[in-house]
């Protein structure tokens, strides 16, 4: 009888939904777009799958073709091979290599791609040249200027210039650029303090502290806040990172629907009502972990909804704001100010400093007790080296400059330049006739390609325009769901914008990817420009 | 009459325009059947079994399909 109803609530969102999308189309005002949390996920299109996994079922005949070739010696092995001795269990995997060697290959050009200047708001790419299909590859010595679409340049501080360089450039020339020493012996410095302090007080939460490298902070904090007998609930489309750190701490892993508030609640009432597996005793704590902004759909965690059922559960909640600290809500706090809710109910914060603060590492927040139990027992703390000067005090700056302490407004006009930057090229995209997945609000734009060929063709045409974009496929988004996905920067003007915004029109009729089946299928001579323009500079 | 006359520029351009049509077609077709990532002696390949099996598929209609729907005809009637 539940799931009944569940499959009916279902199908009035869906519709819902799509009725909400045309509504939005026709009527544009200015009030529906000062906080309007649309979300959409469109459905992939019957033809568009069918294509793909034909596309895909080629692509494999052909690799079998290939590996027969290969095997009987007629053609070169050009991979490292396996020497296979008698009795022994293979080294590779069977499909990964398969896929590594025969399709992965063939389109390597347009992954890792080198760069070779900051990567701002303009990018210089490093051209190169392959003779033999991408299995070697010769650098030109041409450098591409190219506006940078893929970096995770939020607000803009990835430059290198301005007042956060040349405070880090003084920081090197007081401290020395490492520590030589993990925090536990001798590494503990003085601006470490400076950088937990200041962070905490942007989070307005008790206390913090900071890792070196972001994955790190929570593959190896995860297994501090739980263990054996306890149980995480984790969205299925959590990061490695976070997969990693649940895994590594042996408590018991149960998954639920992305974003799905029901099917959350229904896990947690399993796991209350029954138990540990075997034994039938309580779990000894539960965890939610959610992300602020899931970094390959550009969807927003639902927090209000979540708050309140960790609240009616008595559940523990961790909340990685890798993505959303800095770029979402309007003084740029993340997601916590976004949905306007108390800092204090989430238990644990985590984020990076490597988006919006154009640094690297991670860092905790949460009451001063968990945190100083942290500070004891962190792996990453105790064996790590120590965060480097000039990182720290590129956040310490950036922070400074965020939350106004530098006297100017610049941090709140980059926050606002990012959300307006965002809205115009979200709403041109959807109203071209692209799918554009997740939150209208959030800087991670996908745009759904869905076949394998089109991957590389859209990366390189996109490249010949001068516009670097990042896109992906397998093994990072599902197999037939490949996209493009354009990360906005505060230090995007509007021409670049414009700019990248034409060359992804002329990219997509060349290739065909208008799939949307809501939105009509406009060209960019066909929009009405004069309500974006007034729209941005407003 | 006069009036639907294209001059010679115009019609150089619509050429033009037609070959460029024909080369977008052929580009979806490498797109959407993957092909664009092969090598060309794999294009070659897969290009000629479809060749094959199409032309193949028609002919035998050409041959075979009149003399089928006039025996249907007739057990129908």
């Amino acid at each position: 009888m539940p799931e009944k109803v569940n499959a009916d609530q279902g199908l009035d969102k869906k519709m819902n939904k799509s009725l909400s999308s045309n509504s939005k189309v026709k009527h544009f005002n200015k009030k529906e777009s000062l906080f309007h949390n649309y979300e959409d996920f469109e459905e992939t299109p019957t033809s568009a799958a069918v294509i793909t996994v034909l596309g895909y079922a080629i692509l494999t005949a052909l690799g079998w073709l290939r590996d027969f070739l290969r095997n009987i010696g007629f053609e070169e092995k050009k991979t490292a091979n396996d020497p296979n001795p008698k009795d022994f269990v293979p080294l590779y995997q069977s499909y990964e290599c398969f896929y590594t060697r025969n399709l992965y290959t063939r389109i390597r050009d347009v992954f890792n791609q080198p760069i070779a200047s900051v990567a701002g708001a303009k990018v210089e790419v490093m051209e190169r040249l392959s003779d033999d299909f991408n299995w070697t590859f010769k650098f030109s010595g041409k450098k591409l200027p190219s506006i940078n679409l893929g970096s995770y340049n939020y607000l803009g501080f990835a430059e290198n210039q301005g007042p956060c360089s040349e405070q880090a450039i003084k920081s090197i020339e007081k401290y020395g650029v490492t520590t030589s020493s993990t925090r536990h012996e001798l590494g503990n410095q003085q601006y470490m303090k400076e950088l937990e302090c200041l962070m905490a007080e942007y989070l307005s939460m008790e206390d913090c502290i900071a890792f070196g490298m972001g994955f790190a902070t929570n593959a190896l904090n995860i297994p501090i806040l739980v263990g054996k007998g306890d149980l995480i609930l984790s969205d299925r489309l959590n990061h490695t990172s976070l997969i990693l750190g649940a895994r590594l701490s042996g408590a018991a892993v149960h998954t639920f629907d992305h974003n799905d508030i029901q099917d959350l609640e229904s896990k947690l009432r399993d796991a209350i009502i029954h138990g540990q597996p075997r034994t039938c005793r309580p779990w000894k704590k539960i965890l939610i972990i959610v992300e602020g902004v899931y970094s390959m759909e550009g969807s927003l965690c639902k927090l209000s909804e979540i708050i309140e059922l960790k609240k009616k559960y008595k559940a523990y909640l961790y909340v990685d704001e890798a993505h959303s600290i800095g770029a979402i809500g309007p003084r740029g706090r993340g997601v916590v100010d976004y949905w306007k809710v108390n800092a204090n109910d989430i238990d644990i914060h985590m984020g990076t400093f490597t988006k919006s603060f154009g640094s690297a590492g991670g860092y905790l927040a949460g009451k001063k007790t968990l945190i100083d139990h942290i500070r004891v027992y962190s792996h990453s703390a105790c064996y790590s080296s120590s965060m480097s000067a000039p990182i720290v005090q590129q956040i310490i700056s950036a922070l400074n400059i965020i939350m106004g302490r530098d006297g100017t407004n610049d941090g709140q006009k980059r926050i606002q330049q990012l959300a307006c930057n965002v809205r115009y090229f979200r709403r041109q995209l959807v109203d071209m006739g692209f799918i554009v997945y997740g939150n209208d609000n959030s800087p991670v734009v996908p745009v759904m390609i869905f076949m394998p060929a089109k991957i590389a063709a859209v990366n390189r045409e996109m490249l010949k325009r001068g516009c670097a974009v990042v896109t992906v496929g397998f093994p990072a988004t599902a197999l037939t769901e490949s996209r493009v996905r354009f990360c906005i920067s505060a230090g995007h003007t509007k021409e670049m914008l414009d700019h990248a915004l034409k060359s992804m029109d002329e990219v997509g009729q060349l290739v065909s990817l208008r799939y949307s089946k809501q939105n009509r299928h406009r060209r960019w001579h066909e929009l009405n420009h004069a309500d974006y323009d007034k729209e941005y500079l407003s | 009459i006069l009036d639907t006359y294209t001059t010679g520029l115009e019609m150089f351009s619509n050429i033009r325009r037609f070959f460029k049509f024909i080369h977008w077609l052929y580009l979806q077709y490498l797109l959407n059947t993957a092909l664009y990532m092969l090598e060309p002696w794999e294009r070659l390949l897969f290009s000629t079994l479809l060749i094959g099996i199409l032309s193949t598929a028609i002919y035998s209609a050409f041959v075979f399909l009149p003399h089928h729907v006039r025996s249907l005809m007739q057990l129908i009637s």
